[in-house]
């Protein structure tokens, strides 16, 4: 072949390469900007994940997982208040189990925590259990990794797997609600590192506490959904185990009659069992939280408003200080007490504005 | 696995790439094979059986029609022969396609004959592309008993030739003499052809995205419940033309996929339409819209039939005929069948009226070559078109009966005390919509008169990256996909 086609071909593939490669970042700048922002102080919970990859590595004790009732549950800030224990929520919304273990593979490999509770309201989520928004966010926020990949392709459909690896394609359609935020690239994803992955809620419904025998029909679906579970339960304390990790099961309070104490029995009973770092806490018994009113503290049946969450949150951190002897880093010097002293401040000042929003 | 679907792009990619690191063109030919009944086998699984059943066929039936001796005229021998080649052919695209239309008829002649018996109700799943792939079939085996195209000895490139991807769903549909000599060659990798290729399918994206599915969802809006809309003419309208221009960005986007995709292996398809609403008459329009299908009808209804080479009255019969037979190629439906009758009929009295239309003309002092009387024809066809189309997407006759006298009726009140009713899509949407018609036919009317993609290669390279990122952009972000939108399969796939 002649030098100069040599020399053509050459260029034509540098040219081809360099215009692929302008292309995809045009398209990931246009992903970036029509992908709706993620902070936790507009009213999105769950996966704050830009929050948690910013966090100093090793700086975490407690890392809570799970779905909705987590991260709306449990507020970090209260765990600091009450016992000095610096933690952090990276729940997801309608998140199943078989996700969850990537999201805790992911999560492992910035922070070393002591503990991992997982709030197993999950557990009652079934096989045909899918909610397409809820996974793209689950998914659709992870950064991009393995474990991202793992979630997209043994946790998600294969029909919603464009959906939630490729965010043009999810979200292209803001195009016509774009603001000028969705342009700050690098702001819109921050502003709530104060919560630590907390979404407090407001506005309260009167509920009723679990007491009646739970009928027949609705502990075969536990069973079912258990047994579902069980496997993907199983990997999650082998992930614990494996990073030195001791796997907190809880619950967090309810209001009507549901099967997750009796959900959470059964699994205490098989992976205490069959692993050595795995204990159970039920916080969904009436009169396991301190001064939870049923009349106040809920906006629904299964998720608190912020001043429930604090009463909860303080229930949850004396029961982890005694339990697994986390020491109180109030009394620390050094980086992190401060930036848990100044975010504390601040915490309290978004909520004191938050509250009086409504005149809670 | 659709063709704006991620997956298809993936596979596609990786169709290519590998066809190319290939040695020779036994191997290509082996692979693209393999390729297209994945391809296939993604779409319709349980049918893929069929496609192969009818490959089989037409291959056998091709060796034996040449065996038999061919030339024209036939001979009566291979006559035969073609005859049942052509019948099982035929007879599974009336199997899967009509039987359960015919048991409908069948019954309601019988209820109306007193006849209690009833044939049992047929549910039968339509292959993907059958009428495509059928109607390759009969061409083939008419030109191999012509004698006009060799019969395929290679089992695996006949094979190609019938289920080729690109085409496979929806045409267009290839004539042996063009298609198989291509797939025998080795096509080495050719930046320039890879270039058009990519760009012929970015305007095929361009157009089914960015403008025929969001005309979809309004179209859908008001053909699925026009008695919604039963006071407001001017929606009823709306939607008729909007679905006037739906179908052609819908097909010929999905043709601009297909000819781009094909192109990316070398191998060039027939081009399946040349501005059809540009067309000056009903006849005009039709050798422009769905060409590959119209040239079908000719060679293989149209002249068998006689022709123009027979009296006038028989003639206009003949163009009735083939225009049926088209309405019932379209799907087994009355609405269908007087979409393809009012084609032929346009045709028919566009002949019959053409005197009277001259003296009319005359009387006006309109110049039959002026620009007047040329805007008039092409407003005149497409508002005959839009008519027909009415019937084509009607969800039944007396949807459609419903909706034309209403359409004529201009009321602007409904739309002034009301304003736009919901009509499925934000005012954005439309908006961008309407500039993406505007685009869509303003390039096609450029590119009438200049050769727009050879003017875009003569850019600097600034420009050119900056047109092909801005379509890209465009497509992309404006683009009714994905989760957000209720975005349709291909029009064509389902016949």
């Amino acid at each position: 072949m002649p030098r100069s086609a040599d020399n053509r071909r050459t260029r034509r593939l540098l040219a081809s390469l360099a215009f692929c490669v302008l292309l995809l970042t045009i398209l990931t700048l246009a992903s970036a900007v029509v992908k709706p922002g993620r902070n936790g102080i507009d009213g999105q919970g769950g996966s704050a994940w830009t929050t948690y990859r910013e966090l100093p590595s090793d700086s975490v004790d407690v890392l809570f997982l799970g779905n909705s009732h987590v991260f709306v549950g449990v507020d970090p800030a209260e765990v600091w208040r009450t016992r000095g224990i610096p933690s952090f929520v990276l729940g997801g919304p309608t998140q199943q189990l078989k996700l969850t273990r990537f999201y805790l593979a992911e999560a492992l490999k910035t922070q070393r925590p002591r503990v991992v509770a997982l709030e197993l309201s999950s557990i009652a989520y079934g096989e045909t259990h899918f909610n397409r928004e809820f996974q793209q966010i689950n998914v659709g926020y992870m950064p991009l990794s393995a474990e991202k990949l793992k979630a997209a392709f043994l946790s998600t459909p294969p029909s919603e797997r464009a959906g939630v690896l490729v965010d043009l394609w999810t979200y292209h359609g803001r195009w016509s609600s774009l603001t000028k935020r969705d342009f700050d690239l690098l702001g819109k994803n921050r502003g709530g590192e104060f919560l630590n992955g907390f979404l407090p809620k407001r506005g309260s419904v009167e509920v009723t506490p679990t007491a009646s025998p739970m009928p027949e029909d609705v502990r075969a679906r536990a069973d079912a959904a258990l047994a579902y579970n069980l496997p993907y339960l199983r990997e999650i304390a082998g992930i614990c185990e494996d990073a030195d990790a001791e796997l907190l099961l809880f619950l967090t309070p309810t209001g009507p009659p549901n099967a997750y104490s009796y959900q959470l029995e059964k699994v205490e009973a098989v992976l205490g069992s069959e692993f050595d770092n795995v204990r159970t806490l039920d916080l969904s018994e009436p009169g396991s939280v301190p001064g939870l009113s049923y009349e106040t503290d809920f906006i629904d049946g299964g998720h608190l408003t912020y001043t429930g969450a604090a009463k909860m949150s303080a229930a949850l951190a004396t029961a982890l200080g005694d339990e697994y002897s986390l020491p109180d880093r109030r009394s620390e010097s050094g980086d992190r007490t401060a930036r848990w002293t100044s975010g504390l401040a601040k915490h309290d000042a978004y909520l004191r504005s938050f509250g009086s929003a409504t005149g809670d | 696995m659709q063709f704006t679907s991620l997956e298809y792009l993936l596979f596609l990619g990786l169709s290519v790439a590998v066809y190319f690191a290939l040695p020779g063109p036994r191997t290509r030919t082996l692979w693209l094979l393999a390729a297209s009944y994945t391809f296939y086998f993604s779409l319709s699984a349980r049918w893929t059986l069929a496609l192969m059943a009818i490959t089989a066929i037409g291959y056998a039936f091709g060796l034996v029609i040449a065996a038999s001796g061919v030339g024209t005229p036939v001979h009566r021998k291979t006559k035969r022969l073609l005859a049942a080649g052509i019948v099982l052919v035929a007879g599974a695209l009336f199997y899967f396609k009509y039987a359960a239309f015919s048991a409908g008829l069948l019954n309601s002649g019988l209820a109306l004959a007193g006849v209690s018996w009833r044939s049992p109700a047929l549910a039968i799943a339509l292959p993907v592309g059958i009428s495509f792939w059928t109607f390759q079939s009969i061409a083939y085996l008419v030109d191999v008993a012509k004698g006009t195209v060799s019969p395929e000895r290679n089992p695996l490139r006949y094979a190609l030739f019938i289920a080729f991807f690109p085409q496979v769903t929806a045409g267009p549909i290839a004539r042996a003499g063009q298609l198989l000599p291509q797939l025998a060659e080795k096509r080495p990798f050719d930046y320039e052809r890879m270039r058009s290729a990519l760009v012929l399918m970015a305007w095929g994206f361009f157009k089914k995205l960015v403008v025929a599915d969001p005309l979809g969802v309004v179209v859908h809006t008001v053909f699925s419940k026009p008695h919604d809309f039963g006071d407001n003419g001017i929606v009823l309208a709306g939607a008729a033309v909007a679905f006037a221009v739906q179908i052609y960005c819908d097909f010929s986007g999905y043709t601009d996929l297909a000819r781009g995709a094909a192109r990316l292996f070398g191998i060039d398809l027939m081009p399946n339409f040349a501005r059809p609403y540009a067309a000056r008459s009903i006849k005009e329009f039709w050798r422009r819209w769905h060409m590959t299908l119209m040239s079908w009808l000719k060679d293989y209804v149209y002249i068998p039939l006689g022709g123009s080479r027979v009296s006038k009255w028989r003639r206009y019969g003949n163009i009735l005929a083939v225009f049926l037979f088209s309405g019932l190629w379209h799907g087994a439906g009355f609405t269908f069948i007087v979409w393809g009758l009012l084609n032929g009929l346009y045709q028919v009295l566009g002949e019959l009226l053409e005197p009277a239309r001259a003296r009319m003309l005359a009387l006006v002092r309109i110049t039959r070559d002026g620009a007047l009387h040329h805007a008039l024809q092409v407003l005149t066809t497409f508002g005959l078109a839009t008519i027909a189309w009415v019937f084509f997407r009607a969800e039944s006759l007396s949807d459609a009966l419903y909706i034309l006298p209403r359409m004529f009726w201009l009321d602007p009140r409904p739309l002034l005390s009301g304003g736009i009713p919901d009509l499925g899509l934000a005012k954005a949407q439309l908006l961008v919509t309407a500039v993406a018609i505007v685009v869509v036919f303003g390039l096609e009317y450029l590119s009438a008169r200049r050769d727009l993609t050879a003017l875009l290669y003569r850019q600097h390279v600034a420009v050119r990256w900056a047109v092909y990122y801005g379509a890209a952009l465009a497509i992309l972000i404006f683009g009714y996909y994905g989760p957000m939108s209720t975005a349709a399969d291909f029009a064509y796939f389902k016949f």
